[in-house]
C-alpha cells in the first residue's frame, strides 16, 4: 500500500519536474526558440521606420550570415563536384557562393512587409538539432505560408539553418540540381560554376 | 539534417559492402553524406533536355513579348479587388475537377471543404466572385489529375517542356488533357453553345496565373545562374510536393489571425504561397 503511494508520489514529481524543466530548457534554447528569435529579428528590421531598402538589405545580410550555416550549405549545393575540386575552388566557389547567396536572401527578405511570423511546430533530433516548422501570415485573410527550417546543432552549442523549404521546395535542393546543371553544361568543370557566380556577385 | 540523411542511407550502403562504406568514412568532417544519396539529387529526370531547352527558349521569348507585358499592363490598370474577384470566379470554376480529384484520391476530408466551398461561394459569393469559404475557415486546395495519377502510384515519366504551356511530364499532360475533356463547366458551355466561354476562361485563368506570379518569376530570372535547372528542380519539387499531399489528405490550415491560437494548433500544411507561386507558375506561365 505504502510502496503504491509512495511509487505513485515519485511519478507525480518526476512527472512534474519534467513539465517545470520544460520552459526552461526552452529558453536556454532549442530549434523553435532560435527560429522565433530570428524571425522576431527580421520582423524587427522590417518594421523599424528608420530603415531604407539598403539599410534592410544590409542588416539582413548580417542576420543571414548569423542564422545560416553557409559554408555547410555551400558544400551541400556542390555535392559529389565538392570531392572533385581541388582547395583553391573550393575555397574560391565557398567564398563567390556566400556573397551570391547572402545577396539573393538578404533582397528577397528586405521585401516582405508587414508579415506575422509564427513558429508552429518542431521535430526535434537526438543530435540537438531538427526541423522547424513555421509559417508567414501575409496582411488580409491569404492562407498562411508554411515554411520549414533545418536546424544543426553546432558542436559549439550554437544553431546555424541548413535548409529552408517553403511549401516542399528546398532552396537547397534546387540550388544544388541548379548548380550541378551549370557545371554539367560547362563540360563538367566547376570553374563554369565559378565563373557564373563571379559574374551574379559582380553584375 | 545531414545525419538524417546518412541514417537513411545507411542501410543502402551496408547492402553495398564495406566498400561504399569505407568511401564515406574516408571523407573528412563535416558529417559524412552517402555519395548514393547525393548523386541521386542530381538525377534530373530529363533526358530531353536537348529538345526542352530550345523550346523553354522559345516559351521565354514569347512571354517577354507578349504574356509578361499584358500581365503588367493588367495589373497596372485594374485595382486589387477586381482581380481578387477575376481569381475566385476562375477558382470557383475549377472545383467540380478539384471535387472529383478529392474523390479519386479517397480524401473525404478534402472532398466535403470543396464541397462546402462550391455551394458557399457560388450562392453566397456570388457566383464565386467572394470567397465567402475562405472567411469562414474553409480555404481552398487545388487538386487535379496528374496529382491523383501520382497518388495512384504512377510515375511522371520524363520531364517535358510543352510549347506554350511550360514545365510538365507525360503523367501530368494527361492529367491536363483529362481535365480538358472532363471539365463539367467546359461541357455545359459548349452544350450551350457560349462559344466565347472557354477562350474566356482559359485566357482569364493563364492571366491570372502569370499576373499572380510577375514578381516571383522576376526574381527567380534574375537570380538563377540557370533558369532552366532551377524552374525545372522546383517543378519537379511541387509536383512531388502535391503528390505527398494528396496522399497524406492534406487539410489546408485556415487563416488565423490570432498567433497565440495557432502555435497551439496542430500542423497542417497549408497549401498556397509564396513558393507556391514560384513552383505553380512552372506550371502554366511559359
Amino acid at each position: 500500500m505504502w510502496q503504491k503511494l509512495f511509487r505513485a508520489a515519485m511519478a507525480c514529481l518526476i512527472l512534474v519536474g519534467c513539465i517545470a524543466a520544460t520552459p526552461a530548457a526552452r529558453a536556454e534554447g532549442d530549434p523553435s526558440a532560435f527560429i522565433q528569435d530570428l524571425g522576431d529579428k527580421a520582423i524587427g528590421i522590417i518594421k523599424d521606420p528608420q530603415n531604407n531598402q539598403t539599410q534592410r538589405k544590409a542588416k539582413f545580410s548580417v542576420l543571414f550570415t548569423e542564422g545560416f550555416d553557409v559554408p555547410q550549405i555551400g558544400r551541400f549545393v556542390l555535392g559529389r563536384h565538392w570531392r572533385t575540386a581541388t582547395p583553391e575552388q573550393q575555397q574560391e566557389y565557398l567564398r563567390l557562393y556566400g556573397l551570391y547567396v547572402v545577396a539573393v536572401y538578404s533582397e528577397r527578405f528586405s521585401n516582405y512587409s508587414g508579415e506575422q511570423f509564427t513558429v508552429t511546430n518542431a521535430r526535434p533530433e537526438e543530435n540537438g538539432g531538427g526541423t522547424v516548422i513555421s509559417e508567414i501570415r501575409k496582411p488580409g485573410d491569404g492562407p498562411a505560408i508554411k515554411i520549414e527550417w533545418k536546424v544543426a546543432k553546432l558542436p559549439d552549442g550554437k544553431f546555424k539553418i541548413t535548409d529552408v523549404i517553403v511549401e516542399n521546395l528546398s532552396m537547397a535542393l534546387t540550388q544544388k540540381q541548379e548548380f550541378s546543371a551549370v557545371i554539367e553544361r560547362g563540360g563538367g568543370n566547376i570553374d563554369a560554376l565559378i565563373q557564373q557566380l563571379k559574374m551574379k556577385v559582380n553584375g | 539534417m545531414l545525419s538524417r540523411w546518412f541514417r537513411s542511407a545507411l542501410p543502402t550502403a551496408l547492402a553495398l559492402g564495406a566498400l561504399t562504406l569505407a568511401g564515406c568514412a574516408a571523407q573528412k568532417s563535416p558529417p559524412p553524406v552517402s555519395q548514393l544519396e547525393e548523386d541521386a539529387d542530381e538525377d534530373t529526370n530529363d533526358p530531353l533536355e536537348n529538345i526542352n531547352r530550345p523550346i523553354f527558349q522559345a516559351n521565354i521569348t514569347l512571354d517577354k513579348y507578349v504574356a509578361k507585358p499584358i500581365a503588367q499592363g493588367y495589373r497596372e490598370v485594374t485595382p486589387d479587388v477586381v482581380r481578387t474577384g477575376i481569381r475566385n470566379v476562375l477558382n470557383n470554376l475549377k472545383t467540380p475537377v478539384i471535387l472529383v480529384n478529392d474523390a479519386l484520391q479517397g480524401n473525404a476530408e478534402r472532398a466535403g471543404q470543396t464541397f462546402a466551398r462550391f455551394w458557399l461561394n457560388t450562392v453566397l459569393g456570388l457566383g464565386g466572385l467572394i470567397d465567402v469559404g475562405t472567411s469562414i475557415k474553409i480555404p481552398g486546395h487545388d487538386a487535379d489529375f496528374g496529382q491523383t495519377f501520382g497518388a495512384w502510384g504512377i510515375g511522371t515519366g520524363p520531364y517535358l517542356m510543352l510549347p506554350l504551356l511550360g514545365p510538365s511530364n507525360p503523367r501530368d499532360a494527361l492529367g491536363s488533357g483529362v481535365e480538358m475533356v472532363a471539365d463539367p463547366y467546359s461541357l455545359k458551355f459548349r452544350a450551350a453553345r457560349i462559344t466565347a466561354a472557354n477562350p474566356a476562361r482559359t485566357g482569364g485563368s493563364f492571366l491570372t496565373e502569370r499576373t499572380d506570379n510577375l514578381d516571383t518569376l522576376d526574381d527567380l530570372e534574375r537570380n538563377s545562374l540557370d533558369y532552366y535547372a532551377a524552374l525545372r528542380s522546383l517543378y519537379q519539387q511541387k509536383r512531388a510536393g502535391d503528390v505527398k499531399d494528396a496522399i497524406e489528405g492534406k487539410l489546408v490550415k485556415p487563416p488565423a489571425p490570432k498567433p497565440a491560437k495557432t502555435s497551439a494548433l496542430p500542423t497542417t500544411p497549408s497549401d498556397q504561397a509564396d513558393a507556391k507561386v514560384a513552383s505553380e507558375s512552372t506550371e502554366k506561365a511559359f
